[in-house]
């Protein structure tokens, strides 16, 4: 009986729960049982937050270096012994970033993603100045933004209707060789890329696309991954809901735009929003593809050699810093705001293996 | 039966296309039906740029009168494409008809390496420039494909060279160089255009960097130290300084390994690269003997090198003064000078050539190893150009009109040289004709003038250029030795297994 | 009356003709639909193959075919043809099969034929005439396209005109009820393949196709992109001496040993790692949206800033053989701190054991973001109700999660296993990030590339022998899909759903 009585009051105090009047019974020796558990409890949280903490401070180092290396000048950067605050805040490495275009008579320096047509400081224009006025010179965050955005956004609209349509087929409609052609389409999953990028360039090469944004987008439009995930999300609507809807004489598309699709909202907005950070991230297609200043992306711009110095044949790494800290920071307020759906999106891929 | 057949249908068209594509490829790809990629999905494109077609001289010659357009890929930064905008517009008032392109835009890479592989892919797909700095390294590889052009007729002696073109004001030029002209050049940077397998000219000199040593001239003057001019007398300073004078430094820093070790084998005469037969000849006694020697002085910490000095520039350590003597690029010399502190430099620069071998000019005649024969050999870099074939033989010829016209005109070489630190092409008595770098290399020896004087220690030394065969890997190979450097520096018993492992990875190529 | 009957009969026999009218069709709908549709679709086979045999005017000489263009015919067929060729041939084929067996008696399948024929047809000719008229200009040539095209591509436009028109027609006026429905069901049939079209179309040009190019580059000896540009050089033999002489390189053994290695040690670690902190995150309430973004930084900041930091983190500065170190890195300085000896990790003759585990702790590091989401997200969908019954058992937390977590857990467990797996081997950018450049891929005095994966082996070929590269990216495709295999099957019997 006492042993009873001692479990349930393990489950009690374990949950949390308020204690029914049943377990009121022997009172002090409860007490003194509730308080060895509480200690414990409270023991194991604080194991569990120093644990966490640990793990924490070694994930965030890096970003702590990288962002006062961001402020240092080039010399305290690559001074023999590193400091850990810098001497002299370098705030200019940040406007650095977004330098775009110079003035080729007065030599003043502009900060716009698309070159001016006058220039501010000297008055001139192209047609004054007898060729062109304007220089590009440095990174041009701002033009990188700009063509970031706008692939990123193309094609992301582009690659939601072709991923809802493809998985839709694969989840719901019954065709010939379906299963085939899924089968196919997860093998091309395990495939390294780096297979690709050489017969593509020539592919792309020959039909004109070189440094254009239909090149970047097209190459991002289908990807296997989302298609797969969108379909086991799919394929988790009840089929009764479908069977139902085809009595009732609905068409295909129209099940899919009013049920489907609101349904299965929160992984659809997950793949937007990875999508979007695909293109953010996206190097070794886009250097070798499109890499003038007009339809550079960002992870190429970053990486080039806007921060090469040429004589000296050496990077200026705290400027380079600075730009990497102010590209993370979208992708950093993405994520806070949309946390959740993320989460959902990357763990539903799972669940159905 | 309905299965069957769909099935059937699915499988024949995929058989059929695959069956098909492999066939149309095969056939030597390319060659037929005008231009486009390797076979495959060439699709109906359009002809652009179609390159790889051989040089016909059209009839008339160069034609003045049609406007013609030619691009021009580089690696200059803002200010050397000032330099370069100036001596563009003089030489578009001469030929009014030709444009020269891309002169402002930003350029596309600033490395070299980054530059090769940019025209690579343009190669492929038929979007290359007309001209192009380029390394004789990357020529290799872009003839791989035939699209570069051969300057031989160009040459004295060549079929166009003695063809007239018209100028603008009314006068005429001889479309190619004369003989007087190539006697301008320096005969190893001109040279270095015929470093290819069918000995060719491939390439013309843009603009040259070279190795110099620099020394704390301070330093040895109040140590009363004496400038090495061969090796083992620079074996000789190094254990002085390290020993006597300061064990804590590292008295020498050399950048390149590669550099390195190819001018070893120059010097040598040893063998390093062949554009024929074996490719990779520096498997051999001399270099190992040279190699080993040199770890020594590496263990006893005479000498480092920048992959060794984490990967930092030695010139670092040189204005920090924990080194004395920095053998690194002319084009760098404005590195090698410390800041101001308080007005004053904190110690003066020296330059002076690299250590060779042995003792040759006849001052030194009384030394042990004198040797009136030996001729001295000193590394020769920096960009050259190349022209690339094009579809118009217009803009072929427009595109030599406008290289020969930058190499040969001494105003560019000058201002070019001030700005960016290289040396000219020309010979030094061609360069004083330059007023402002008369002046210039007159005021060299002056405290603050290093790149003046840089420049200056590298026109004395004008005969002593050599260049490397140029190949497809030679790139690599170059690398490969100066891996091979440092690898032995830190483990000099793996020596032989370094050597072995090198060779095969230059064939790997 | 009698009119009345007059009309009744009249409207009788309207009615009966009418009926006539109808059951003629019905009976003969297929015949006469698919003879119109036989008749364009050969007419559009004929037209497609017309181009080859074109007349193109060269600066006054006449020249046939594509010949003229300086190779012989079979060289101056591009894919697109080809395949355009595949599929009227094809579907021309399962036409008339279709007719014979009596299967495809009604008309929606030669309405796409005669479609895709007539388009076909148009297509060619079009293209044909863009492409000859972009060559014009240069060298001032000037090409013209023959009759022949300019017919392919108005007589195509017309045919593709009235085969929709056609098809229309079929579809709304002769067709009855029951037709309709066979329609329905058959549309219902290759639905879906039209709703995967576009799909299909960009995989089989950005996938499928560099896929077949790749396995033909691999056995064609010595290819290189470049070289296939030039006529004279473009002739390669085929043969399997590129696979040999990756094979045969000491070099890509290493980088298989490295690379497997690599994959083996930071797999695990990083699971067991993200499982742990991802079951403390999910026991904590307060504070857990901040831990939560803080451990998601990694997978959204740029990795060559990272790379470097982790470089200078271990790094001694000033290192040489016969000097001090002016600084021993923060990390020999934590251990110092400690009372342990400083270790050389990256610098000049560190041991490829040191090498290894700074790698591998970048690659953790890595790693971690993703796979802590997705267990998180996994746990937080595990049902509360097996925990409380467990808590009712009296079940101790260890207990709690061995039986009970991880098997609930075990499909994302899986997932991020064999995701683990695939990223693992495809690991090259770690590498370049911890040591700086891409040359020496190893400490400084190192050579031979020891720290060097099979994508960096991959690369390194790139540049100048495509024809080893595709042969050793096939190989390690092959590696891959072997592991994943492998996982998928222990997957399959581990994991519970």
């Amino acid at each position: 009986m006492a042993e009873e009585l001692n479990q349930s009051e393990f489950v009690a105090v374990e949950a949390d729960a308020v204690s029914s009047p049943k377990t009121q019974g022997g009172g002090s020796k409860i007490q003194n049982i509730s308080k060895k558990q509480k200690i414990w409890k409270i023991l194991v949280q604080i194991a569990l937050y120093a644990f966490l903490t640990i793990m924490a401070v070694i994930v965030l180092f890096p970003f702590y270096w990288m962002l006062i290396s961001s402020l240092k000048t080039v010399k305290e950067y690559e001074a023999t012994v590193p400091t850990f605050w810098p001497n002299e805040f370098q705030w200019s490495n940040y406007s650095y970033a977004f330098r775009s275009f110079t003035c080729n008579n007065c030599g003043h320096i502009f900060y716009n993603p698309i070159a001016p047509t006058v220039c501010s400081e000297c008055g001139l224009t192209s047609a004054d100045f007898g060729r062109e006025l304007f220089q590009s010179v440095g990174l041009n965050l701002g033009r990188l933004f700009l063509n970031t955005v706008i692939v990123g956004v193309v094609s992301t609209i582009l690659s939601l209707i072709i991923t809802i349509l493809s998985a839709y087929a694969f989840a719901r409609l019954n065709f010939k060789g379906k299963n085939i052609v899924f089968a196919l389409l997860l093998a091309t999953m395990m495939i390294p890329g780096e297979l690709f990028t050489v017969t593509n360039y020539v592919t792309v090469a020959n039909w004109n696309l070189l440094n254009t944004y239909t090149v970047l987008i097209i190459t991002s439009l289908v990807s296997v991954f989302y298609i797969y995930l969108l379909r086991q999300n799919f394929m988790q609507i009840p089929n009764e809901l479908y069977l139902a809807a085809k009595v009732d004489g609905t068409s295909d598309l129209k099940y899919l735009w009013k049920v489907m699709i609101p349904l299965s909202a929160p992984t659809l907005i997950s793949i937007t929003l990875l999508k979007m950070m695909g293109a953010w991230n996206a190097y070794m297609w886009p250097k070798l593809v499109a890499n003038d200043v007009a339809h550079r992306l960002i992870t190429v711009g970053l990486r080039g050699e806007a921060f090469f110095d040429e004589i000296l044949q050496k990077t200026n790494m705290p400027a380079q810093m600075a730009a990497v800290v102010i590209v993370t920071i979208p992708l950093l307020i993405l994520f806070i705001f949309f946390r959740k759906y993320i989460m959902r999106g990357v763990s539903r891929s799972g669940i159905k293996g | 039966m309905k299965k069957k057949i769909g099935t059937l249908i699915m499988a024949g068209v995929l058989a059929c296309t695959m069956a098909l594509s492999l066939t149309a490829c095969n056939n030597g790809g390319n060659g037929g039906g005008g231009n486009g990629g390797s076979g495959g999905l060439g699709g109906l494109q359009g002809g652009g740029n179609s390159g790889a077609s051989e040089f016909v001289m059209p009839e008339g010659g160069f034609d003045t009168s049609k406007p013609v357009t030619i691009s021009f890929s580089h690696t200059m930064g803002q200010n050397l494409r000032g330099v370069l905008r100036k001596y563009v517009d003089q030489f578009q008032a001469i030929y009014p008809n030709i444009t020269v392109d891309n002169v402002d835009a930003v350029r596309d890479s600033s490395k070299y390496d980054e530059l090769y592989s940019m025209i690579s892919n343009q190669i492929i797909a038929d979007t290359q420039p007309n001209v192009a700095y380029c390394y004789s390294d990357h020529v290799a590889g872009y003839n791989t494909s035939g699209a570069v052009l051969t300057l031989d007729d160009f040459l004295p002696g060549g079929e166009y060279a003695d063809m007239t073109v018209t100028r603008q004001d009314g006068s005429t030029e001889k479309l190619g160089l004369t003989q007087e002209q190539v006697d301008k050049f320096i005969p190893g940077y001109y040279n270095e255009g015929r470093e290819f397998a069918d000995g060719k000219m491939y390439t013309m000199p843009f603009s040259k960097s070279t190795e110099v040593l620099f020394y704390n001239k301070t330093f040895f003057e109040t140590k009363g130290l004496e400038v090495p001019e061969t090796w083992d007398e620079m074996e000789e300073v190094c254990r002085k300084i390290k020993t006597d004078l300061d064990p804590d430094c590292i008295p020498l820093g050399y950048d390149s390994e590669a550099n390195w070790f190819i001018t070893m084998c120059e010097q040598y005469g040893s063998g390093y690269t062949s554009a024929t037969g074996d490719h990779y000849i520096f498997d051999n006694e001399t270099n190992r003997g040279f190699v080993a020697r040199f770890a020594q002085w590496y263990k006893s910490g005479y000498v480092t090198t920048q992959m060794l000095n984490n990967n930092t520039y030695t010139s670092d350590r040189f204005t920090a003064q924990t080194s004395y003597m920095c053998i690194g690029s002319t084009a760098g010399a404005s590195y090698q000078q410390s800041d101001q502190v308080q007005g004053e430099y904190e110690f003066t620069v020296g330059i002076a050539p690299i250590p060779q071998l042995k003792h040759y000019k006849p001052e030194d005649s009384a030394e042990a190893d004198y040797d009136a024969n030996y001729k001295p050999k000193v590394i020769s870099q920096g960009p050259s150009v190349c022209i690339f074939k094009d579809s118009n033989p217009q803009e072929v010829l427009a595109s030599w009109l406008f290289v020969k016209y930058l190499i040969t005109n001494v105003g560019f070489q000058a201002d070019f040289s001030r700005t960016s630190g290289y040396v000219p092409v020309l010979n030094l008595q061609t360069m004083l004709e330059d007023p402002i770098f008369a002046k210039n290399y007159e005021e060299a020896e002056q405290p603050g003038n290093i790149t003046a004087l840089s420049a200056k220690v590298c026109m004395e030394q004008e005969n002593a250029y050599f260049t490397s065969p140029a190949f497809v890997g030679s790139a690599e190979a170059r690398s490969n030795v100066g891996t091979l450097l440092q690898a032995v520096f830190s483990t000099p018993d793996q020596l032989d297994k370094i050597f072995a492992q090198t060779l095969e990875e230059c064939r790997q190529n | 009356m009698t009119d009345e009957m007059n009309e009744a009969v009249e409207q009788n026999d309207s009615a009966e003709k009418k009926a006539r009218r109808t059951d003629f069709f019905r009976r003969h709908s297929a015949l006469i639909a698919w003879i119109p549709t036989a008749i364009l679709c050969l007419l559009g086979v004929v037209l497609f193959l017309a181009p080859i045999g074109n007349v193109v005017k060269v600066g006054g000489d006449t020249l046939t075919g594509y010949g003229a263009l300086g190779g012989n015919w079979m060289e101056g067929l591009k894919m697109p043809v080809i395949v355009m060729l595949a599929i009227a041939s094809v579907s021309v084929i399962a036409g008339v099969l279709g007719v014979a067996l009596k299967k495809y008696r009604n008309s929606l399948a030669f309405d796409i034929v005669a479609i895709a024929t007539s388009f076909s047809a148009v297509a060619t000719g079009s293209g044909q005439i863009a492409w000859l008229g972009s060559m014009s200009g240069s060298q001032g040539v000037v090409y013209q396209p023959g009759a022949f095209s300019i017919l392919a591509v108005v007589f195509g436009a017309i045919f593709l005109l009235a085969a929709v028109g056609e098809a229309v027609i079929h579809s709304v006026w002769i067709a009855d009820n029951n037709q309709r429905a066979l329609w329905k069901t058959t549309w219902g049939r290759w639905k879906g393949w039209v709703y995967l079209l576009p799909a299909i179309i960009l995989l089989t040009i950005f996938t499928v196709w560099p896929i077949i190019n790749t396995f033909r580059i691999s056995i064609l000896e010595d290819y290189s992109v470049l070289a296939a540009k030039n006529p004279e050089t473009a002739h390669f033999a085929v043969n399997f001496n590129n696979f040999k002489n990756v094979v045969q390189y000491s070099g890509f053994w290493n980088c298989l040993l490295n690379t497997v290695l690599l994959t083996v040690i930071t797999v695990p670690v990083s699971t067991m790692l993200a499982l742990i902190i991802a079951v403390a995150l999910n026991s904590i309430k307060p504070l857990r949206r901040i831990f939560q973004t803080i451990f998601f930084l990694p997978y959204v900041t740029n990795t060559i800033a990272i790379g470097m930091v982790f470089m200078a983190m271990f790094q001694m500065i000033g290192y040489s053989p016969t000097t001090e170190p002016t600084s021993v890195g923060v990390i020999n300085t934590i251990i110092e701190a400690f009372g342990g000896t400083r270790v050389n990790w990256v610098n000049e003759s560190s041991s490829k054991f040191a090498n290894m585990f700074v790698l591998c702790v970048y690659i953790i590091w890595n790693a971690l973001p993703f796979k802590i989401l997705v267990l998180l997200g996994g746990l937080q969908g595990v049902n509360k109700q097996y925990y409380d019954a467990a808590k009712v058992d009296g079940a101790s937390r260890w207990r709690v999660f061995w039986r009970i977590t991880v098997p609930l857990l075990s499909p994302m467990i899986a997932y991020v296993v064999i995701t683990g797996f695939i990223g693992g081997f495809k690991e090259y950018n770690s590498v370049v990030g911890i040591f700086g450049t891409a040359d020496l891929m190893g400490p400084p005095g190192s050579f031979g590339k020891p720290l060097n994966t099979m994508v960096g082996y991959i690369y390194d070929r790139i540049a100048n022998n495509q024809g080893r590269a595709s042969a050793a990216a096939l190989i390690l495709f092959a590696i891959i899909f072997i592991v994943t295999m492998i996982n998928l099957y222990v997957s399959k019997k581990k994991v519970h759903y």
